[in-house]
């Protein structure tokens, strides 16, 4: 079965992304087919490369990453919500002139569209709220 | 058709989601939302008596919140199992 999964949390102050990344290797372990990821919100925190955790915490970030990039998973973090939370990739910190850019490889920015998209392409929408 | 409901939050987040809630429906408690069974479970006893309640087994132990029946306790595994058994999947956070 498809399913599509939104994200709205970040790692710092809500249990979403990792009560979706939970979800989402249980359904790889299942056979079902992940056919879009959704960061929205809070949620494009998850897609930063340099956010540091205390050592003795997990790195959702980095687990995300290599969930991402180990079942080749189609990853969009909204645009809009991450421009505005300062996370960017190498596009954007070139159009806006910034010093840096910190989107994680495997991910893309993109619109909202991507999310409807997502829900009209799968068979199952879940959304982990914050 | 029927519905599984994913509930994030308890309160007013539970008791918005049971007046949504129809017969056939199922009901499943994950996050803060655990914390929906210690008393009085206000929302849950709004649901109909024909909804299954589910509650995510790690964030129950991870607050100390004990299960018992009829509520019945469940992994991401059956998460997944109940997404597939049930049409649509209803969010509340």
């Amino acid at each position: 079965m498809k399913f599509a999964l939104a994200v709205y949390g970040a790692p710092a102050n809500s249990q979403a992304p990792q009560s979706a990344l939970h979800f989402a290797r249980a359904l790889v372990a299942q056979g079902h087919e992940i056919v879009r990821l959704f960061f929205y919100q809070d949620g494009v925190n998850t897609a930063t490369a340099i956010a540091q955790p205390p050592q003795d915490e997990s790195n959702l970030s980095e687990e995300w990453q290599q969930f991402v990039q180990a079942h080749n998973l189609d990853a969009v973090v909204c645009i809009a919500a991450a421009l505005r939370r300062g996370i960017v990739d190498q596009a954007e910190s070139d159009r806006y002139e910034l010093p840096g850019h910190n989107l994680r490889k495997g991910y893309e920015l993109s619109g909202l569209g991507q999310l409807l998209d997502g829900a009209l392409m799968a068979d199952r929408f879940i959304t982990f709220g914050a | 058709m029927s519905t599984l409901h994913t509930v994030t939050k308890p309160g007013q987040v539970m008791a918005l989601c049971a007046r949504a809630v129809v017969s056939g429906d199922s009901v499943l408690l994950i996050e803060d939302a655990v914390y929906e069974l210690l008393s009085p479970p206000t929302g849950l006893n709004a649901l109909p008596d024909s909804c299954s309640v589910y509650v995510m087994d790690i964030d129950a132990r991870a607050r100390g919140v004990e299960v018992s029946a009829p509520f019945e306790v469940i992994d991401y595994d059956r998460f997944v199992s109940l997404c597939v058994d049930n049409e649509k999947v209803l969010s509340w956070f």
